[in-house]
């Protein structure tokens, strides 16, 4: 499986397999567009700033073009803070929700909900975001000893700082008791690229790019970390210090996601495995691999999620789930079955 | 290049695991840091490649103060084979090396000529080249022991940190291992637990009890029965291999001093369980493990 493909190819591969499946995606839908018009009509928005001419142009510039490109960077983000975060605690099996992220990001935003109203279409992201860098930083305080940051420690902290986030945003909720509230906590807990408008998707887009670059450049730093604290000081890595920094980014880049699309599941646990699986465990190749496998798999998901069951919308976290756990065990049982590795 | 260490207390609790220590570790010779367990082997050697802070004291390494350099300057001059480097993630033996290379590159961590020479080398001098492509999770103990060796020789370092490299390692390995270390000609502060093999490839031997150093010297010195005995516990006989030349070292349990024959008496039988249950103290140097 490994080796087989040269690396620039393959990542040009997923990078024009994402370029291509934005546009199909934009295209398909209860009025559909082909991907030609579809084109034609980004073109003529990026040449020209005047209000949308047509419904398709409407469709395609004002609902659907914003939601595609969410999902990429949603999904390159989740796919990234995944890999960054099982580096942090050394284990495959972590995922960036473990640490309390995504619940300190409902709480945020139940919590605006329940005290300001909906005030405005940024206030919600805006709390959320707040929220998911307080949780980050209350699980760093808590899980820091003697200057130290324990993987395992790390681990317990986010999940016990999860908990309590959690049924602080189920008190808030019960107290609120309108359906509106309950609509929107589903939201932030299953995840939804619904309503994405280009002010959000755009800052997600920017921020998840600054960061992804930020992490490419300290992929020998993963590396070392993978090695243990004691591993890390023989390469120079002051383990505790590259822990801390990374742990901030991975936080950022987790709140960015969560603050515009919730709390999507499994992304950030599989995507980093698949991306192993494809290019081996060494994180200049592991990150951009998994950022296009990410965004790739995330623009299916959010095509499935709106065109499985038309004209109703699924959550698009039982999509990456149904489709991305058959997939992964598969790929996990070839791995095994020794496919050249 | 020669590392002087003088005055190092260090250790993770209140009570330094390390206290005092001086020691010379020679240039372009073989160290070997050896000791009972929890003697301070591995605190003095993470002291050494900065995994730990010390209290007090200083290490020169050749004239320069180690303990004063950034961290990325002091990994290119000491490489290290430590213990547990393990992880979840399967790197493949290549890869593993090329992280030898870390404090060596840029802030991309892109590998020049220089870094993908360092790595070819030192896959090429622990016979590791034949895998390269392999991961770790399909090399044998002996085989990821040489992985973890390249690594520490891709470090191009000045002075080798060796954390006890024959664990887990059959015979063969063992002393294939410590064949290559010792041909390299540079400078290496091993500790090891086979008395055996310090005795056989060490210049050096430094013995640690309590966090001290209790006899440093050539290995004829501090093999003597005395060290042995005040260091171990262990009675021993030296002698010269007829074969390689090397000296080797037979030890024995010691039994407590009164009631037994003199130091290094044969004893017949061998110690069953049986036989030595009760004849020492607890804790004492004699001491044997019952379970």
């Amino acid at each position: 499986m490994r080796a087989r493909i040269p690396f620039p190819l393959l990542l040009g591969a997923l990078a024009a397999a994402v370029a291509a499946a934005v546009p199909l995606s934009v295209g398909v839908g209860a009025v559909p567009v082909p991907p030609q018009e579809v084109l034609g009509i980004v073109a003529d928005r990026l040449s020209s700033p005047a209000p949308a001419a047509s419904p398709e142009a409407y469709i395609v510039w004002e609902l659907r073009g914003p939601r595609a490109v969410q999902a990429v960077f949603v999904g390159a983000g989740l796919a990234v803070a995944g890999a960054v975060v099982q580096a942090l605690v050394r284990n495959p099996v972590a995922d960036p929700h473990l640490l309390g992220l995504s619940s300190g990001a409902s709480t945020g935003a139940v919590l605006a909900m329940a005290v300001l109203g909906a005030a405005g279409p940024l206030v919600l992201p805006g709390a959320a975001f707040a929220g998911a860098v307080a949780a980050g930083l209350a699980v760093f305080a808590l899980a820091r000893a003697r200057g130290a940051l324990e993987p395992l420690r790390l681990v317990l902290v986010g999940v016990a700082v999860g908990q309590l986030l959690g049924g602080a945003t189920s008190f808030l909720v019960l107290r609120q008791a309108s359906g509106d509230a309950q609509q929107q906590v589903l939201f932030w807990l299953l995840g939804s690229l619904a309503g994405a408008r280009w002010p959000l998707a755009l800052g997600c887009a920017a921020a998840v790019t600054a960061l992804l670059a930020l992490l490419t450049a300290r992929a020998r730093t993963l590396d070392a970390l993978a090695l243990g604290a004691e591993g890390a000081a023989a390469l120079g890595v002051h383990a505790d210090r590259a822990r801390a920094g990374l742990f901030a980014a991975a936080a950022l880049v987790t709140g960015a996601v969560v603050a515009v699309a919730g709390a999507i599941g499994f992304v950030g646990l599989v995507v980093p495995n698949l991306a192993r699986l494809l290019v081996g465990a060494g994180h200049r190749r592991v990150l951009p691999t998994a950022a296009l496998l990410g965004a790739l798999m995330l623009v299916a998901a959010d095509l499935g999620a709106r065109t499985a069951l038309r004209p109703t919308e699924l959550p698009i976290g039982i999509l990456t789930a149904v489709v991305g756990v058959p997939f992964f065990v598969a790929a996990l049982r070839g791995d095994r079955a020794g496919v050249d590795r | 290049m020669r590392l002087r260490i003088r005055g190092l207390t260090a250790g993770w609790t209140r009570v330094p695991a390390v206290e005092g220590v001086d020691a010379e570790v020679p240039e372009g010779a073989l160290t070997a840091l050896v000791g009972p367990n929890g003697s301070g082997k591995s605190t003095l050697l993470k002291t050494v490649y900065r995994a730990l802070r010390p209290r007090a004291g200083r290490l020169l390494l050749g004239e320069e103060d180690l303990l004063g350099l950034d961290r990325r300057e002091a990994a290119r001059r000491v490489g290290v084979l430590g213990q547990d480097q393990g992880g979840g993630f399967d790197f493949t033996a290549e890869e593993a090396v090329a992280l030898g290379r870390v404090p060596h590159t840029g802030p991309f961590g892109g590998l020049g000529a220089a870094d993908r020479a360092a790595v070819a080398e030192a896959l090429e001098l622990t016979g590791c080249a034949a895998f390269a492509d392999r991961p770790l999770s399909r090399l044998s103990g002996g085989e990821r022991q040489r992985v973890l060796l390249a690594r520490a020789l891709a470090q191009r370092p000045r002075l080798l940190v060796l954390d006890e490299p024959t664990n887990h390692l059959d015979p063969g390995h063992q002393f294939a291992v410590l064949e290559l270390v010792a041909g390299l000609g540079i400078t290496v502060l091993a500790a090891l637990h086979t008395l055996d093999l310090a005795a056989g490839y060490a210049d050096t031997v430094v013995a640690m009890h309590g966090g001290r150093v209790a006899a440093a010297g050539p290995p004829g010195e501090v093999f003597a029965p005395e060290p042995l005995r005040a260091v171990f516990g262990l009675e021993g006989t030296l002698l010269e291999d007829p074969v390689t030349g090397r000296l080797r070292l037979l030890t024995r349990p010691a039994g407590p001093p009164a009631g037994r024959g003199g130091s290094g008496t044969p004893r017949r039988g061998g110690c069953g369980p049986a036989r030595c249950s009760g004849r020492t103290g607890r804790g004492g140097p004699g001491r044997t493990w019952r379970g």
